[in-house]
């Protein structure tokens, strides 16, 4: 008998607001959430609906008011902040709208920094960053090239090749097309898409564009905590 | 495998990011611990001399000031006491050569006693020695005295003084030279010393003395014998004050002013202006990258990790400044020594100095990266990326 892996993502009745001034803003109201193994998953919303929150939540960078969050069988609640950033770095890889490169550093630098804490030789790391940032699709020659001297598209492979150069079976996306032009964006999107099919990587991408979503095996809108589906026309 | 120094582009990528004020940081440092290295180096100067006078010395002067006069006769009463195991006397002659500016550190003293107590920091040839013990017009003089005006053995030196004029209205005390010697005590190197009975004969024998030194058994005697002393005298026409020859050399350099205090309170000013302009480089460097730094935590960074970065950031901007600011600062004390040597032949920046500097680096270090740790301790990773 084949035992059934756990979701990648189980939200139950999750809940999160804010203060602000003196109002008080639910961002998500008794939410619940599940995302399959492997599961390529565009988070449809419009501004302000929470979907930074619910990645933050889903990425332990922010916890709920209530509820449950589980990533692949792990009760985020259970783990402290410094058991919570060692779990991170095991299993999550984010991409980013605006990159969060550093810009003195060359792509390959950049790519290194999450392996700079694991207990790998200076000669692994470099085999890592150089698979991560091929499979990422920046060509060999400016792999020793600073972000300043990329193109939009390939500073977020260069982010991509980041998020990716661990490993982790969980990648967050939050609006990772939003700065692109429409051509470099369509080419990120076929890139998730890869590694999505080929590496198996769950991937959750909140996004505004509905041309996005399309690339995404699964939709879900939220509007204020509460969830609509819709599967992409086949 | 894994070597703190792998972080190492990380720590340096933040100081490259902004050359300019990176390199400014470090100049302000630079000057800092320049400034210290040479004020160190004054104060060894002026304060160098200190160690160098023996522990178990006490110093008696009359009670009034270093020109007001004591009895030689009281040498001999000192001596007598319990607890004294010799003493010499002098007189401050108070001499120049031509000008009043070409001073003489010249002393009167007791030729054997004086020998007695000094030989074992003389480098001096018996034979000389000898030959003014014989000559009671001839002087022994260090040997910067001798570089400075170029005196030869056997040379008549007119030495003159405004203290001390002869009854006949002379001002002039010409000395043959003797001897010259070299000593590891660098004061003695300017020094000249003449025979007390030359002072004494060409004064018409005054039979006084501008203190004297007295060396007891014990260190444990110290205060005991210089309470005693001042008791002994203290109703008699020359009352003395009597301190330990440290004491007696620091008050003196103090009569012009406390240079001590004076460095210190330079260097205050000095060092916190430093502190505020690092703290200030680090924390806008920090700010800058508010967004970066939450993303090394979404990486698996922890904030202790992001401590330990900035702290090792804060130590380079610092150790960089200081290092080449207190190497400067040697390299001009090198360079000055030898002009300097006859007026501050203890002018040097010691090891002790340059360690205190490092130690001082190490803190400032710290210190500045203070507030910029308590910015990473509020950041809120999710605000920061929201903020972009």
């Amino acid at each position: 008998m084949s035992s059934v892996p756990p979701p990648a993502i189980q939200m139950t009745e999750v809940s999160k607001h804010y203060r602000r001034g003196d109002e008080t803003v639910h961002v998500l109201d008794h939410f619940t959430l599940t995302v399959e193994p492997e599961a390529f998953v565009a988070l449809m919303a419009p501004s302000g609906s929470g979907k930074s929150t619910l990645l933050n939540l889903v990425g332990g960078l922010d916890r709920p008011d209530s509820g449950r969050i589980e990533i692949a069988g792990t009760d985020l609640a259970t783990l402290n902040e410094a058991a919570l950033t060692r779990w991170r770095a095991r299993n999550l890889g984010f991409i980013f709208q605006l990159y969060y490169l550093i810009p003195v550093l060359s792509a390959a630098r950049n790519v290194e920094l999450p392996l700079l804490l694991l207990p790998l030789s200076r000669e692994e790391r470099h085999r890592r960053v150089e698979a991560a940032l091929t499979l990422a699709g920046l060509p060999a020659e400016r792999h020793r090239f600073r972000p300043t001297e990329l193109s939009g598209g390939q500073q977020q492979r260069v982010a991509i090749a980041r998020a990716i150069v661990t490993d982790p079976p969980l990648l967050l996306c939050d609006e990772p097309t939003g700065d692109l032009d429409r051509s470099a964006g369509d080419e990120i999107l076929n890139l998730l898409q890869t590694l999505n099919e080929r590496l198996r990587k769950t991937i959750v991408m909140v996004t505004h564009d509905p041309h996005a979503a399309t690339f995404a095996s699964r939709r879900i809108d939220l509007d204020k905590g509460l969830v609509g589906e819709r599967r992409p026309a086949t | 495998m894994k070597s703190p120094l792998r972080f190492s582009p990380l720590v340096l990528s933040a100081l490259r990011r902004h050359r300019l004020r990176t390199w400014l940081t470090i100049l302000s440092v630079l000057i800092a611990f320049l400034l210290f290295g040479l004020l160190q180096a004054l104060n060894q100067a002026f304060y160098g001399g200190i160690k160098s006078a023996g522990r178990r010395i006490l110093v008696s002067m009359s009670a009034e000031s270093l020109v007001e006069p004591l009895p030689r006769a009281y040498a001999a009463e000192v001596a007598a006491m319990k607890q004294v195991r010799r003493v010499a006397y002098e007189v401050w002659m108070g001499g120049y050569y031509q000008h009043h500016n070409q001073i003489l550190y010249a002393l009167a003293v007791s030729p054997r006693r004086w020998l007695a107590e000094e030989r074992r920091f003389l480098i001096l040839a018996p034979r000389r020695e000898s030959a003014w013990l014989k000559d009671r017009s001839g002087a022994l003089i260090g040997n910067l005295v001798a570089r400075t005006y170029g005196w030869k053995t056997g040379e008549i030196v007119p030495m003159r003084s405004d203290i001390w004029i002869h009854p006949d209205g002379r001002n002039t005390w010409p000395v043959r030279i003797d001897g010259i010697f070299s000593s590891t005590k660098k004061a003695l190197g300017e020094g000249l010393l003449v025979h007390y009975r030359y002072w004494n004969d060409g004064m018409g024998n005054p039979n006084n003395v501008s203190l004297l030194r007295i060396e007891v058994s014990h260190l444990r005697d110290l205060g005991h014998v210089a309470r005693s002393i001042d008791a002994r005298f203290a109703n008699s026409p020359y009352p003395t004050r009597t301190a330990s020859a440290q004491t007696f050399i620091k008050d003196f350099i103090n009569q012009t002013a406390d240079i001590g205090v004076i460095i210190e309170d330079i260097l205050a000013a000095v060092f916190f202006t430093m502190l505020l302009v690092t703290a200030n480089t680090l924390t806008r460097s920090v700010r800058e990258r508010s967004g970066e730094i939450a993303v090394l935590q979404t990486q698996g960074y922890s904030r202790p990790l992001i401590f330990s970065l900035i702290l090792a950031e804060a130590l380079v901007l610092v150790m960089v400044g200081a290092l080449a600011g207190i190497g400067l600062a040697a390299l001009i004390v090198q360079g000055l020594r030898g002009a300097l040597e006859a007026y501050l032949p203890y002018l040097a920046l010691t090891r002790q100095a340059i360690l205190m500097a490092l130690g001082l680096a190490l803190g400032f270090a710290a210190l500045s990266s203070l507030l910029p740790v308590l910015q990473v301790q509020r950041l809120r990773t999710v605000d920061a990326l929201r903020r972009g």
